[in-house]
């Protein structure tokens, strides 16, 4: 018997179960192999789960044997010498992913429960933050030919026509509108300063909401086989379906977010070590550094600075959507990641007078009211600070 | 599918087929296999290819397609094995991929039945005639309305509907009960 024959046997019998062929003796014999060790009945589990079969699917499909044989013809072999007959594969296909219902965790929200330093600096300092106010809708786009437009809640109507494409801004939302056909790639880039955010609506009619400082590269019209943008900090995007022309985000790291029709927050900002990709429909796949991972809704993948492509189950999307929705939601977050959102939408500078505190801070805020009133409850929470004009130093 | 591979004539022409038939059938697989040992796509396909030009060099030893799926599958893991050993030196930490490459070993007795079933289940619907393949295919694919993929097919919605209900009937042959509901969950009719 050769090393792999128990094996094969036993994918075989998993097989014949799925077909339910099973003679009474191989089901006595599947069952043994079951009951022999938790992790041959996590397998069996794994492999007859519907969702699961769907991805690994899509792995397997990353391999089409026609394209192993180009690859070998090009770079190993004279193919002469062997001559298989090989058929073509039709082109890679991706399954789509049954939808996971994430529950909504937003439970307790908990404060440290240190006394507030209810004295007059306190006050004082809230009364100089009623007067930041929060971020606004605002944004630069600039063309490839160097013209620059500063867009903001009083811009409404046409901008410029760049080749055979209307730029136009209607009801705070920026508008690449296709008039005729266009051959030639063109590239804009839109920026959202520090306390801004833009929605925009790009030629192929895909949705992009930016968050503040961020910025999104982008053809003016959506030219050859793939859609690719590059986006440095975070946006929330609902791509246009187009089965022909998949669409792709590439972040400054170097790892590429690949969607066909799908919406999915990308956080990426290059001040913070991690690139988050949180899917909320439909499916996706990231790539890095010959890494892959697909995407089922409600799941998160994280490029940690090692390098690492990171899968993280069981996230709570509305945390990750709250920005997009007014809000900002915090579960258990540092001191210094709530830092950096309110620095970004604020508009601030914020520093740290002693070593960063290892507490974790839950909580719900509106992002619509002014610095004042999230800095009030950060202090019911037991943070000290001192505003200094746009410089909040934390104690 | 039913292919005799144990040919004692080892004849030219039955050489080629076997060729054909066993990159065809096991080359996806094995790639699957060795990405799920090493987690990089490239240099999973690079080791496949690689002992596939060495069953081809050597195969005239191998009779019967358990002996080839076994040295295959065998020859890829021992290379990924060494592939992690080999990082882990590059990268100053010999002995922590000394370690690691034994969890994978460990590991890689339930990603080869991985292999296996997925492979299976792939060639199953692969096995389906073009018409309804492609229906199945795009439906799969982020899940493709019916009316798209009349568009994109450039067919009648019917035929879409007359298409998938074909496959259907074909793969509940193939894959059973559990599969076949397996299936059908997953395909909006």
């Amino acid at each position: 018997m050769t090393q792999f024959e128990p094996n094969f046997k036993q994918a075989e019998f998993v097989l014949k179960f799925l077909r339910n062929e099973l003679s009474l003796l191989e089901q006595a014999e599947l069952n043994q192999w079951i009951a022999a060790s938790e992790s041959n009945r996590a397998l069996f589990n794994e492999l007859t789960d519907q969702k699961n079969v769907q991805v690994e699917l899509a792995i397997m499909e990353q391999f089409p044997s026609s394209e192993g044989w180009e690859s070998i013809k090009a770079n190993k072999i004279n193919p002469e010498q062997l001559k298989p007959i090989l058929k073509k594969n039709s082109a890679t296909w991706l399954f789509a992913a049954a939808a996971i219902l994430v529950s909504l965790v937003i439970g307790i929200f908990q404060f440290r429960e240190n006394p507030i330093p209810s004295n007059n600096s306190l006050i004082a300092n809230l009364e100089k933050a009623k007067k930041i106010p929060a971020g606004s809708n605002k944004a630069l786009i600039t063309t490839q030919d160097g013209t620059i437009f500063t867009i903001n809640d009083s811009t409404e109507g046409f901008l410029s026509k760049q080749n055979e494409v209307d730029l136009l801004v209607k009801n705070g939302q920026v508008i690449y509108q296709a008039i005729g056909k266009n051959e030639i790639l063109q590239y804009n880039t839109i920026s959202i300063p520090k306390g801004g955010q833009y929605k925009m609506i790009l030629a192929d009619g895909t949705k992009v909401w930016l968050n503040a400082s961020s910025s999104l590269k982008f053809p003016i019209a959506f030219v050859g086989k793939d859609r690719k943008v590059e986006l440095s900090g975070e946006a929330y995007f609902e791509v246009a379906h187009d089965a022909s022309k998949p669409f792709i985000v590439s972040l400054l790291n170097g790892g590429e977010v690949q969607a066909i029709g799908t919406s999915f927050n990308v956080n990426a900002y290059p001040d913070e070590t991690d690139s988050k990709t949180t899917l909320i429909e439909g499916k996706i796949k990231i790539s890095y550094n010959n890494q892959m991972q697909f995407l089922t809704p409600g799941q998160q993948i994280q490029i940690n600075e090692l390098g690492k492509i990171v899968p993280q189950n069981n996230i709570n999307t509305d945390e990750v959507m709250a920005w997009k929705n007014g809000k900002f939601i915090f579960i258990s977050a540092s001191l210094n990641q709530i830092m950096k959102q309110i620095e970004r939408w604020y508009s601030i500078e914020v520093s740290f007078e002693n070593n960063k505190s290892v507490d974790k801070f839950s909580g719900i805020f509106n992002r619509t009211g002014n610095l004042s009133e999230v800095l009030k409850i950060l202090a019911e929470g037991g943070v000290k600070f001192k505003l200094d004009g746009n410089n909040l130093i934390v104690y | 599918m039913n292919f005799v591979l144990a040919d004692e004539t080892d004849g030219g022409v039955n050489k080629e087929v076997e060729i054909d038939y066993i990159f065809n059938k096991y080359y996806s697989r094995l790639c699957y296999y060795a990405f799920k040992i090493i987690n990089n796509q490239e240099s999973a396909k690079d080791i496949v290819q690689d002992n596939f030009l060495k069953y081809w060099h050597t195969h005239q030893n191998f009779s019967g397609e358990v002996t080839i799926k076994n040295f295959l599958y065998l020859s890829v893991k021992n290379a990924c094995l060494n592939y992690l050993r080999h990082e882990g030196v590059e990268k100053n930490f010999a002995k922590e991929a000394e370690l690691q490459s034994i969890i994978e070993e460990e590991k890689a007795i339930n990603h080869l039945i991985r292999a296996e079933v997925i492979g299976e289940i792939q060639k199953a619907i692969e096995l389906l005639p073009n018409g309804c393949k492609s229906v199945i295919k795009l439906s799969f694919m982020e899940g493709l309305k019916n009316e798209e993929i009349a568009l994109h097919l450039g067919i009648s919605i019917n035929t879409v509907k007359s298409q998938k209900q074909r496959a259907l009937q074909l793969l509940r042959l193939k894959l059973d009960l559990k599969a076949f509901l397996l299936l059908t969950a997953i395909l909006p009719v």
